[in-house]
């Protein structure tokens, strides 16, 4: 029905690469600030099913940045209302969403069926989970967070937890709460997707297990291996 | 000496760079307690660009760099 929906991805997404990227399933963890801009992203991009997983409902603090945030949905499930969304641009994409909580190792049986995992989340603990379910399940894992000025994000292959070195020193729990700006999030969300797509496009500019970590202020970009 | 190099909130009243005797600060533990930065609240530690632990050894010439942890989404 809407058979130009794709036409400016091209020529740096061939048709063929384009066919593929429908067959791709993406776990997102977290629908707030990075998750709600990833899940468009993917979206857009053409990304055929998407695993949506949040417990959160919305509050007024979220209409700063948050994509899906809007007056009306104040209490409403994220995962639900990201969901719709999404499904208005792409009838298409594919949507599980999981209104839950990650707690335990048990929760991998949501991630069965993903090819990646993109943690937009906002608590250390969880994320070390992620970096587990990863490495168990063969899948690469794309790092967002933010918090003030700064950003980071990184494609960690599943060769072993990459999340327990990122947060080796950090007291556990959940992020402190400090200014999350509307600015912020668009930028590691793209960023996390161009990792996606240089992955999936086989990109030789690709650095896996690469942290990428910037200051929107200073304007510096700083580059971390991980070995 | 050792250049340390602050990154994000540790700048606050702090600087982005400071130098120090690597005779007096042996350690990363070291300087974070001369520069009251509590260990736990550093993300990120690196040693010349590695991953360091808080009790590694200081030589001349090293360069440390210091991370506030971000977790935010």
């Amino acid at each position: 029905m809407f058979t130009h929906r794709y036409d400016r991805n091209q020529p740096l997404i061939s048709s063929k690469k384009q066919s593929e990227l429908r067959e791709v399933a993406v776990a997102i963890v977290g629908l707030g600030g990075l998750g709600g801009h990833v899940a468009e992203l993917c979206t857009r991009l053409g990304i055929g099913r998407l695993i949506l997983i949040d417990g959160d409902a919305f509050e007024e603090t979220n209409l700063n940045r948050q994509r899906f945030a809007t007056e009306s949905r104040i209490g409403k499930a994220k995962v639900f209302s990201a969901k719709a969304d999404i499904e208005s641009i792409n009838s298409e994409t594919i949507v599980e969403a999981h209104q839950v909580w990650l707690k335990d190792e048990a929760d991998i049986d949501f991630f069965l069926d993903a090819d990646f995992i993109i943690d937009c989340l906002d608590n250390v603990d969880t994320r070390i989970l992620l970096g587990d379910f990863s490495v168990q399940l063969k899948i690469p894992l794309i790092h967002g967070s933010l918090s003030g000025w700064e950003g980071q994000y990184g494609l960690f292959l599943p060769d072993k937890n990459y999340m327990e070195q990122l947060y080796a020193h950090v007291t556990k729990g959940k992020a402190a709460v400090t200014a999350n700006l509307p600015t912020l999030p668009p930028i590691v969300a793209s960023m996390q997707i161009n990792l996606l797509l240089a992955y999936l496009l086989n990109d030789s500019h690709l650095h896996p297990n690469t942290l990428f970590r910037f200051n929107v202020q200073t304007h510096e970009l700083t580059k971390i291996g991980f070995s | 000496m050792i250049t340390v190099k602050l990154f994000a909130t540790f700048r606050e009243g702090r600087g982005k760079e400071q130098v120090f005797d690597e005779q007096v600060l042996r350690t990363p533990r070291d300087i974070c307690t001369e520069l009251n930065i509590p260990p736990d609240s550093v993300g990120i530690l690196l040693i010349n660009g590695f991953h360091a632990a808080f009790d590694d050894e200081l030589k001349d010439g090293d360069l440390v760099s210091l991370f506030p942890p971000l977790a935010g989404g």
